[in-house]
């Protein structure tokens, strides 16, 4: 098993205004639908797929789905199989920025 | 056809029952085509109407349609129009504001609209992408037409044009009927065309010459929810369209992808004309396409004369001039110059607004606001009223004629020209760099005295703000110059253009300057590659581009991603080419593979109530599954497989494997799919398979198993499944892995199972992401 940790933090306000087309290619048609377009979830959301583009590079926005548990906490899903054993994120806000990390637990492959 | 003055209730009611069932209209959604029959869209007309009663909205009460083109939009237009309702379609770009003004004005009783556009509160509101689920429970009643008289009014078109608050211009019966009528005593298109509607229906050109005079001669009119040009032409050529109604705008853009190709492969043998309308149309455009043999229609009018003014085809042109006046509408030209206009199709007033009324009369005579000169019945504009100049001395000045002069350098893309400081301003936007001092002094030398520019500005955009139909907005060019510091750096290459908009960068752009000094991040990034991907059609990958890569380095990237350019290959779906396909399956595929393989379906009832077309997805075993899965599968189908298999994006053996390609279109209907070829165009293939009926068989894995298990599925099932709105078949193959594996030539014999699993259908894939529907289907797959 190894350890993987990725973090991204960006201002809020960069989603103030931002293009349908940017938009789309970032994030899930239901992500956007689900966030009804608030600069605060968005952000938080980009933050969390940044983060684990930071820890695998070879993986697309669209296969990285960031959704929320019932109970708040928000729950990662990854659409390509990169032998991760067990995965946790956390996304924070304050004032003008949104910050994640992402932990990763990965398999060796021999 | 039929007797001239046909009232348009009775257009739409022949219209219908004469087209019965006959697809009449097509509209382009995302990736698929859905057409409509005159009685589907019957049925729908006559469950609107009924909703008009129970809402309570009888004769001369007002409804707003706010939404883009669909076939929901145009029924609830017919049903209004048959109903007597009044109706208010609205533009797209109406903001919160301008509605709520509007609905003040008019006060209508309920809005159709798209459900993702703005809303207004109070209103009652039918949602248009949604409107079936509002008319499911209501009776089915037939389609009947209301007593309607000429002076009824049927529609109010509020337009802001090219100048500040916008008007209602109502228009009746009467003005649409001869509207319509001089539209076809200028432009016949007796025969049965294909015809591609590009304006919104909220345009009264579109109404009546993408709709009406369409229907009137029998045309099957398509609409598309895109004005991509490269989505257009692929459209064009895949549908086999004859003609197309736009505004000058998307013609020029048209014409920048249709540049040094050839016409007919691109749009194919059959396209033969544009249709052009709105704003003004430069002749240099016109003869272009004329000299591929295109013709272009022009047409000039305003939506307070129903559109028709004169209308230019090839037969009665004169260079200069848009056109000829179209028949019953009287023309004459008052002493400063203005074009006047007299008849039926003209406006009675415009809505609520006396006071705008009376301005825009002159006894009975309508004025347009238009400048120009009439010589043997041939309208020559020279301008808007309101646009011109009159200079410190008192001279009149016409900004079109100082326009005419600067569009003629070859380093002007567009120029306008406006009153700043009681003096001329002209505003330009440039093809290339070049000494501005200099063009203006060449341009002043060729102007007379009063007409000579005193001061210049670059635009700092691509292309000036303008109307829905291509007009500048000048008073929004002049607004923003009062705002816009002068820029310190203007580049003329393309390239360098688009990282300037994205990055606006506080250093120059060079060559050798690093993206993320140019202030990239990782968002940034993202629009970036979206803007190259519009610009120039190049999808980059995003790991290419990090911190280090430079200009020259994002250069040699673009040159190596050039997507080959792969076009739909519509010869596979000749139903010839396909009889003898199946010929082949039968005589050859079938007794090889039986011979080895004993085949036992489970699950058949599965497929017993399905409605045709729908995506069946399974395991890959080996290379005989299509064979036996699609011998048991009773309607035509079509395998998305890899592009490879077509010689596409690879180097060696590329005669081999397009034999082998073409084999596999042959027998299989197979078609590339894949990311070698783009997401945008495996998805637009797909589509139109299903646009002509087949089912897809689609192996999500993306390549046969090496142990015999199933491989996780790839994502192009996921997005298959949500962009296509079909129901998706699970299938689950075992035993072939024994048979024939991968890397094996010589098969063995033994028993196979396929299993049919039960339909997955839309309602379960609702609001779930790529990745949650692939994760499901592969589910369901295995689960077998």
């Amino acid at each position: 098993m190894k350890i993987r940790i990725g973090c991204d933090i960006v201002k809020i306000s960069r989603f103030d205004n931002i293009k349908k087309k940017t938009l789309e290619r970032i994030f899930h048609k239901n992500e956007i639908k689900k966030s009804k377009m608030n600069p605060e979830t968005l952000a938080g959301i980009f933050a969390a797929k940044e983060s684990c583009k930071k820890v695998f590079n070879d993986i697309n926005w669209h296969d990285i789905e960031i959704k929320k548990k019932r109970n708040g906490k928000p729950l990662l899903i990854l659409g390509k199989d990169k032998g991760v054993a067990s995965s946790d994120l956390s996304i924070s806000h304050d004032g003008d920025y949104a910050i994640a990390s992402v932990v990763f637990l990965i398999r060796e492959v021999q | 056809m039929s007797k001239k003055e046909e009232s348009i209730q009775n257009l739409i009611l022949n219209y219908l029952k004469r087209n019965k069932n006959k697809k009449v209209i097509a509209i382009r959604i995302g990736y698929r085509t859905f057409y409509a029959t005159g009685k589907s869209l019957s049925e729908k007309i006559a469950k609107i109407q009924e909703l008009f009663k129970n809402e309570n909205i009888s004769k001369g009460d007002k409804i707003i349609i706010f939404g883009k083109n669909s076939i929901e939009w145009i029924s609830v237009y017919f049903a209004s129009i048959l109903s007597g309702t009044i109706i208010i379609p609205l533009d797209l770009l109406t903001d919160h504001s301008l509605l709520k003004k509007i609905q003040k004005q008019v006060n209508a009783k309920a809005i159709f609209q798209d459900s993702n556009l703005v809303r207004l509160k109070p209103v009652k509101k039918f949602y248009l992408d949604n409107l079936d689920d509002s008319l499911r429970l209501l009776k089915n009643e037939a389609i009947y037409s209301e007593n309607i008289l000429d002076d009824d009014i049927l529609e109010i078109i509020y337009t802001s044009g090219s100048t500040g608050d916008p008007k209602g211009v109502v228009l009746t019966n009467k003005n649409i009927t001869s509207g319509l009528n001089s539209a076809r005593s200028s432009v016949k298109l007796n025969f049965k065309l294909k015809i591609l509607n590009l304006l919104p229906l909220s345009h009264i050109l579109s109404q009546i010459y993408g709709l009406f005079l369409l229907m009137h001669s029998n045309n099957q009119i398509y609409f598309m929810d895109s004005i991509k040009s490269k989505k257009i032409i692929s459209f064009i050529r895949n549908k086999k369209i004859n003609g197309a109604i736009l505004v000058p705008g998307i013609l020029r853009a048209l014409k920048k992808d249709l540049e040094n190709k050839s016409f007919i492969s691109n749009l194919g043998l059959q396209f033969r004309f544009f249709g052009v309308g709105g704003s003004f149309l430069d002749n240099e455009l016109e003869k272009w396409f004329r000299r591929h043999l295109i013709l272009v229609i022009q047409g000039y009018g305003l939506t307070e004369t129903s559109s028709v003014l004169t209308t230019n085809t090839l037969f009665s042109q004169k260079v200069g001039s848009v056109g000829k006046i179209a028949k019953d509408v009287d023309v004459k030209i008052s002493e400063d110059g203005e074009i006047l206009v007299k008849g039926n199709n003209v406006t009675s007033c415009y809505y609520k607004d006396s006071e705008k009324t009376k301005d825009s009369f002159e006894g009975q005579w309508f004025k347009t606001g238009d400048l120009g000169y009439l010589k043997d019945n041939y309208i020559y504009l020279k301008g808007r009223k309101k646009d011109i100049i009159i200079t410190g001395t008192g001279l009149n000045v016409y900004p079109s004629d100082i326009e005419k002069v600067l569009n003629k350098f070859p380093e002007v893309k567009e120029s306008c020209v406006l009153e700043k400081n009681d003096k001329i301003h002209a505003v330009l936007i440039l093809k290339k760099k070049t000494d501005l001092n200099k063009l203006v002094k060449g341009a002043n030398s060729m102007l007379l005295a009063h007409q000579k520019i005193s001061s210049y500005s670059l635009w700092h955009e691509n292309n000036f703000p303008k109307t829905n139909t291509g007009k500048i907005k000048k008073f929004i060019v002049s607004e923003e110059l009062e705002k816009i510091k002068a820029r310190s750096y203007f580049y003329k290459e393309e390239l360098h253009k688009i990282i300037n908009n994205v990055l606006n960068p506080s250093n120059k752009i060079k060559e050798n300057s690093k993206l993320s000094d140019l202030g990239m991040d990782s968002l940034r990034r993202i629009e970036l590659i979206s803007e190259i991907e519009d610009e120039f059609g190049i999808g980059l990958n995003e790991a290419d581009i990090n911190q280090y890569t430079k200009v020259s380095d994002l250069r040699k990237l673009m040159a190596k991603e050039k997507l080959e350019e792969i076009k739909f290959k519509k010869w596979q779906l000749n139903p010839l080419v396909r009889i003898f396909g199946n010929i082949l399956r039968v005589i050859i595929s079938y007794p090889l593979v039986f011979s080895f393989a004993k085949v036992s379906y489970e699950g058949l009832e599965n497929l017993k109530d399905l409605k045709y077309p729908v995506i069946f997805a399974s395991n890959h075993q080996s290379a005989w599954d299509p064979v036996v899965i699609i011998k048991s599968i009773k309607t035509r189908t079509a395998i998305p497989t890899h592009p490879m298999i077509f010689g596409i994006g690879v180097k060696k053996h590329k005669l081999k494997r397009k034999i082998r390609g073409f084999l596999a279109s042959l027998a299989f209907n197979a078609y590339p799919f894949g990311e070698k070829i783009g997401t945008e165009k495996s998805l637009e293939f797909t589509a139109e398979m299903i646009d002509d009926n087949y089912s897809i068989l689609i192996f999500p894995e993306g390549r046969r198993t090496n142990d015999g298990k199933i491989k996780p599925f790839m994502q192009g099932i996921g997005y298959l499944a949500l962009a296509m709105n079909l129901p998706i078949i699970p299938v689950k193959i075992s035993g072939l892995f024994d048979i024939l594996p991968i890397n094996k030539t010589m098969p063995k014999k033994g028993k196979v199972i396929v299993k049919f699993g039960k339909p997955i259908n839309q309602d379960k894939l609702k609001n779930i992401s790529y990745i949650k529907a692939t994760k499901l289907i592969e589910k369901k797959v295995k689960e077998l």
